[in-house]
This record gives structure tokens, C-alpha cells and sequence, in this order.
């Protein structure tokens, strides 16, 4: 079945929060996120901004006392939020799938990986054992994994980390999903070993048109890999642009900050950038943009107005007063 | 694996003569001669001589102590018994049987109530169900045995005059001891296996079975729980050793002629070579617990496997 939805993914307003005992946490707080077919699509943002929330969500595995509240999350134009747990498990592992920040826990240490990556294709198709263990095979070949049949019957504990996330990584390809979603995946790995990751997702996204959510807090992996990104800040999308755009024309003060605490060989002095202050608290944000108490270029209005994401052109949105005409005449 | 059990077994010797060593010792540092404290104090005084020689009991305790190990490990001779004049070793395996039935049904109990009890307040934590669950496992660990094997002796037997509350010759015998002795380990498996199958959902892993589609069901019975049964297993191997060495008060209570009782009656008596005869077969039984529970371990778990 032909599907001419031109976009894989479309978060539309999701807001999801958290209801604890001392008061409702906004983790996700009104995030509109495209991801377009076979694209690579980063998400970056400091620790606690709603990264891995954000991805929770699409897959509506939210813990309590995390619950969507608002919003709607369309996967190839059907909606996500509603369905009932088993039409979720169905979709799950399938249409979307998801690689972890720790390769090292990810797998269970009381199953070879052949098994647990035959289990995710038994699931969802209709195959027998051999063939489900061949697929299997032939992903760990595509994935490359060094002698798959014999990595077949290994134990996790027996893998380093690369080959382990490569195995999360041929877990989550093998059904041909239709999104991957990769939560910083390359974190808890050396960054030889984080290339190789890297060349092997955009190689997978090529070959078989899978779109991928690529959440990091890295901006070297979103220079090296994606073609579009999102930049969040105490949830919500503070910036988004095509990754090129990104970098040469950073324009929200909070990217600007974050490109600027890359460490850069060129630097003669031990100092390095960082954006000053601490990520807010997200029960007692301040009125207004929620990064002005951070921000280097705040103006009365800041404190008074949160600004709407505002394109400017080029496929390029920022949120942020001083691209709000608006308030830009006033001043003028 | 061959080598690694090898291995293990003969590790059991040294503790064995260790243990061997401190009951000796200790029976040597207790007031009393034997022989008294079991005829009673009116004996003639050659008479009490003639058994002193026949005995060895002239000796030092470290000589009769290397005897005695010379004769067990040698020749697998654990001595007669005083009181009863007749090899420890028949007495032993005569008691053994109805330890075997008692410590069977008992740990069935304990198992079949216990495991699915865990799981279940596991999966309805904050529940009615996981209270209810918990609450019978607390009485189950703090209950005194003798106390609930009285009370169902009441109810059962007495009230309700549906089951025999004393003695161990048909089934029907067993069901009662079976119950209050399995009812008290079945508390401690039931909070075990709670606790881990609760600290196993906490896993990454399990993270990445729903994120493969696994319904909760699934994520529980094939991811959750084989790990968290790991030290569960452990527990249940050691208890069912434990078992097997005796349980003394239910069996006193019931009437169980058993290893337990066989024990109690050796050390009430100063029944010397078969107080040391039992002790040696009860330590002998929870180091074998104790390797068959590593045994199993190392199947359930591939990290450890040697
Ligand atoms: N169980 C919970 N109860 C209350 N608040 C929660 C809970 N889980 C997450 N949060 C909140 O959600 C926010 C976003 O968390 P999230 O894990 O998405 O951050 P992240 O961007 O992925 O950060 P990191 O880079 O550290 O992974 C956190 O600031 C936290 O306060
Ligand atoms: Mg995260």
C-alpha cells in the first residue's frame, strides 16, 4: 500500500506531564517535531530539556506518573495517542523502534542476542523459528557484526559495547520500521567506535529509507550525521533549521551558547564558553521566555512574553523576541 | 563443570572434620560423664569403669577426636549408639525417609504458594492483592511453628476432625505438617521474589522488551522473571536443605519420627556418636544445598557460568 504522507513522523502540540505528589512536572511542553521520509532528524538540548521524553511519548511507554496530556503524534498521518496498549505492541518494534543510551544494560544478560533479536521478529512476523533466526543473521551481517553465526549464540556479557549496540541496532532495523528512534546512542561508546555507529545508521538510512530521531546533546554528531534539527530547552523547541542553516546562522541565543561551549582546537586558551546559569526547574519556570534569566541578550520584553516559534525563512524557526517584528518595531 | 563440582565436594571434607572438631570439643568442655548422665547416678563404679574402656572415653578428646575422624572417613564407620546399642548409621537412615517425605512436601507447599504469591503482589504492587499477598507471608515468617501447627491441629483435627494430627503412616498424616512448615518458608520466598521480580522491572532491559513490541505479560514472564529468580532459587535450594536436616519442632509436634527428633533426643540423652552422627549428616546436607543452589544458579545465569 502506497502511502502519500510525505512525512514519517508529526508531533502536533504534544505537551507531557508529569503528575508527582509536590505538583505537575512539564517535561514536554507543547513540541511540534517533523520528521519527513528517510531524513535523519536530531534533537539536541542540555540534560532534563525533554529529550528522551519526547521520544517516550511517540513510543507511549511513559512510566507513571507520566501521562500525555495534549497533542497529537502522527505516524505516517495516523495518530498515535489513543491507541489502546495492544494496537501500541503492535506498532512498537515494527513501525517504529528504539536504540538506548546504554548498550552495556540494554540486553538481557540471560539471553544470547540471537534470541533476543529473533524473539522481536517472531513478534511482529509471521515466520518460522529457522527463518526468523536467519533474518537474524542477515541482520547482524548488515549491521556488521564479525561472524554472525557464531555471535548468534552469545551472550551479551561476551560483547564489547560497539557490538552490543550494533545488535540494539540490527534489533530495532529488522522488522524495517518505518522510524527509528536512537536516544543518544553513541554516549557510552569511544568515539572510534561512535563513527562506526554513526556511518552504519545513515548507511541503514539509505538503504532502506528508514527515518531516524536522533536525540543527543552532542552537536558534532548532528553536524556529522543529521539533515535536520531541533534544538530544546526546558521543553519546548527553542530552534529548529536544516543542520547546514544551523551552523552557519545560529540565531536563537541559546544555540548560539551551545555552539559556542564546543571546545575547538583552535582555541589558544584553556578557556571554554558556557552559557551561564542552571537549566530551570521545571515547576517554578519563570514568566515569560524560559531561557531569559540565562540569556545574554534579554530585553524587558522577555520577561513579560513567551515568543512563538517564528520563521525566518529558509526553513528556518526560532524562538525568540528578537525575531519578533513586533516587538523589534517598538524598539526601533 | 565436571572439576568445578569435583572440586566443591572436596572442599566439604575440611569444613566437615572442622565441625567434627568443634562438637568435640565442646561435649569435652561440658560438666558430666556421659555414661552417668545416661544410666542414671546409681550405677555400680565397675560398671561404669567396664563402659569407660569399652567406650574409649579415657582418652583425651583429641585423641578420640582423630578416632573418631579415622573411623568416619576411613572406613565410614560413625560408631554405635550408646542409648540405643546400634549403629548410628541405621538409625539415621531409618529416621531419613520421613525427613524426605516431610521435607518434600513441605517445600512443595512452600513453592507452589510462595513463588506464585511474589508474583503476583509484584505485578498488582499498592494493591488489595499485594497486601493480602504480603500479609500472609509476614504471618507466615513470624508465626511461631509450634503455634500454627497447633492451631491447625485444632481446626483440622479436632474441630473439623478431618485430618489425623499425629503420627506419619498415610497421606493424610502428611498434609497438615506439610502445610505449617511450608507456610513458614513460603513467607520468606513470597517477599523475596517480590522484591527482585520488582527490582528486575527496573532494568534497561526491560526497556528494550516493550520497546520491541512485548506486551506486559510478555516482558514479566520472559524477561522479568527468569532473572529476578536467580537468588530466589539460591534461597529455596539452602531452605530445602535445611529441611531435609530436620525440622524438629514440627516434627515433636506431629509426631514425625525424624532426623530433627532423632537430634534433640541424641543431645537430650548425651547420646554422643549419635549426636555426632547426625550433626555430621546435617552439615554434610546444606553444603550439598548450598552447591546445588550454585549449580542451578549457574544455569540460570550466563555470567557466571563455569
Ligand atoms: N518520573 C518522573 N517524575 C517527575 N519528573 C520526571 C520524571 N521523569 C522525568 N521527569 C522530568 O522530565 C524532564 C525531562 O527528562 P528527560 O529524560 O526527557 O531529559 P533529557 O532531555 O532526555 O535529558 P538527558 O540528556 O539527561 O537524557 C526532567 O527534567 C525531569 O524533571
Ligand atoms: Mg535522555
Amino acid at each position: 500500500m502506497e502511502n502519500n504522507v510525505k512525512n514519517t513522523l508529526e508531533i502536533k502540540g504534544m505537551k507531557t506531564h508529569f503528575f508527582t505528589r509536590r505538583g505537575v512536572v512539564p517535561a514536554v511542553d507543547g513540541v511540534d517535531i517533523t520528521i519527513p521520509k528517510a531524513t535523519i532528524v536530531g534533537i539536541v538540548g542540555e540534560s532534563g530539556c525533554g529529550k528522551s521524553m519526547t521520544a517516550m511519548s511517540v513510543m507511549q511507554l511513559l512510566q507513571y506518573p507520566g501521562r500525555i496530556v495534549e497533542g497529537e503524534i502522527l505516524l505516517d498521518g495516523e495518530n498515535l495517542v489513543g491507541k489502546t496498549k495492544k494496537e501500541m505492541c503492535e506498532i512498537r518494534g515494527n513501525d517504529i523502534s528504539m536504540i538506548f543510551q546504554e548498550p552495556m544494560t540494554s540486553l538481557n544478560p540471560v539471553y544470547t542476542v540471537g534470541k533476543q533479536v529473533t524473539e522481536a521478529i517472531m513478534l511482529h512476523q509471521d515466520v518460522s523459528k529457522e527463518e526468523a533466526k536467519r533474518m537474524t543473521i542477515d541482520i547482524f551481517k548488515k549491521v556488521g557484526i564479525p561472524e554472525p553465526e557464531k555471535r548468534y549464540s552469545s551472550y551479551p556479557h561476551q560483547l564489547s559495547g560497539g557490538l552490543r549496540q550494533r545488535v540494539m541496532i540490527g534489533m530495532a532495523m529488522v522488522c524495517k520500521p518505518k522510524l527509528m528512534i536512537a536516544d543518544e546512542p553513541t554516549t557510552a561508546l569511544d568515539v572510534t567506535i561512535e563513527a562506526q555507529i554513526l556511518h552504519l545508521m545513515r548507511q541503514l538510512r539509505d538503504e532502506t529509507g528508514t527515518s531516524i530521531m536522533m536525540i543527543t546533546h552532542n552537536l558534532g554528531v548532528v553536524a556529522e550525521l543529521c539533515d535536520y534539527v531541533y534544538v530544546m530547552y526546558a521543553g519546548k523547541v527553542m530552534e529548529a533549521a536544516p543542520v547546514k542553516e544551523l551552523f552557519k546562522n545560529p540565531s536563537h541565543p541559546y544555540t548560539f551558547g551551545l555552539l559556542n561551549s564546543i571546545p575547538k582546537i583552535t582555541y589558544t586558551k584553556d578557556e571554554l564558553y558556557t552559557i551561564k546559569g542552571m537549566v530551570p526547574n521545571l515547576q517554578q519556570l519563570p514568566s515569560g521566555c524560559r531561557f531569559c534569566p540565562r540569556c545574554e541578550k534579554t530585553m524587558r520584553v522577555c520577561t513579560e512574553k513567551m515568543p512563538e516559534l517564528i520563521d525566518i525563512g529558509g526553513g528556518h524557526l526560532v524562538r525568540c523576541c528578537l525575531y519578533d517584528k513586533e516587538v523589534v518595531g517598538a524598539y526601533e | 563443570m565436571f572439576k568445578y563440582i569435583l572440586k566443591r565436594l572436596l572442599i566439604c571434607i575440611p569444613v566437615l572434620i572442622t565441625v567434627v572438631l568443634i562438637i568435640f570439643w565442646m561435649l569435652n568442655v561440658l560438666p558430666g560423664n556421659p555414661i552417668e548422665q545416661m544410666m542414671g547416678e546409681k550405677l555400680k563404679p565397675d560398671v561404669v569403669e567396664r563402659l569407660t574402656e569399652k567406650w574409649g572415653l579415657n582418652d583425651p578428646w583429641i585423641v578420640r577426636f582423630g578416632r573418631y575422624i579415622r573411623d568416619v572417613f576411613l572406613h565410614g564407620d560413625f560408631g554405635d549408639s550408646y542409648k540405643k546399642n546400634r549403629p548410628v548409621i541405621d538409625l539415621i537412615s531409618e529416621s531419613f525417609p520421613n525427613t524426605v517425605k516431610l521435607a518434600v512436601s513441605a517445600a512443595l507447599v512452600a513453592w507452589l504458594v510462595g513463588i506464585p504469591a511474589g508474583i503476583v503482589s509484584a505485578v498488582k504492587k499498592n494493591t488489595i492483592f499485594d497486601r493480602l499477598c504480603m500479609g500472609f507471608a509476614l504471618c507466615g515468617i513470624s508465626m511461631p511453628v509450634f503455634w500454627a501447627a497447633m492451631l491447625l491441629q485444632f481446626i483440622f483435627g479436632y474441630k473439623l476432625n478431618l485430618l489425623p494430627i499425629s503420627g506419619y503412616t498415610t497421606w493424610k498424616h502428611m498434609i497438615l505438617p506439610a502445610i505449617v512448615l511450608g507456610w513458614s518458608s513460603s513467607g520468606s520466598i513470597a517477599r523475596l521474589t517480590r522484591s527482585n521480580l520488582l527490582e528486575a522491572m527496573r532494568n534497561d532491559y526491560i526497556r528494550t522488551a516493550r520497546a520491541k513490541g512485548l506486551n506486559e505479560g510478555g516482558v514479566i514472564y520472559k524477561h522479568a522473571l527468569k532473572n529476578s529468580m536467580m537468588p530466589v532459587v539460591t534461597t529455596m535450594a539452602i531452605q530445602f536443605a535445611g529441611l531435609l536436616s530436620g525440622a524438629t519442632i514440627t516434627e515433636t509436634v506431629f509426631g514425625i519420627g525424624g532426623i530433627g527428633r532423632l537430634t534433640v533426643n541424641a543431645l537430650q540423652t548425651r547420646d554422643i556418636p549419635l549426636l555426632q552422627g547426625s550433626i555430621i549428616f546435617s552439615t554434610a546436607l546444606i553444603m550439598i544445598g548450598n552447591l546445588v543452589a550454585d549449580i542451578m544458579y549457574s544455569f540460570l545465569d550466563p555470567r557466571v557460568r563455569v
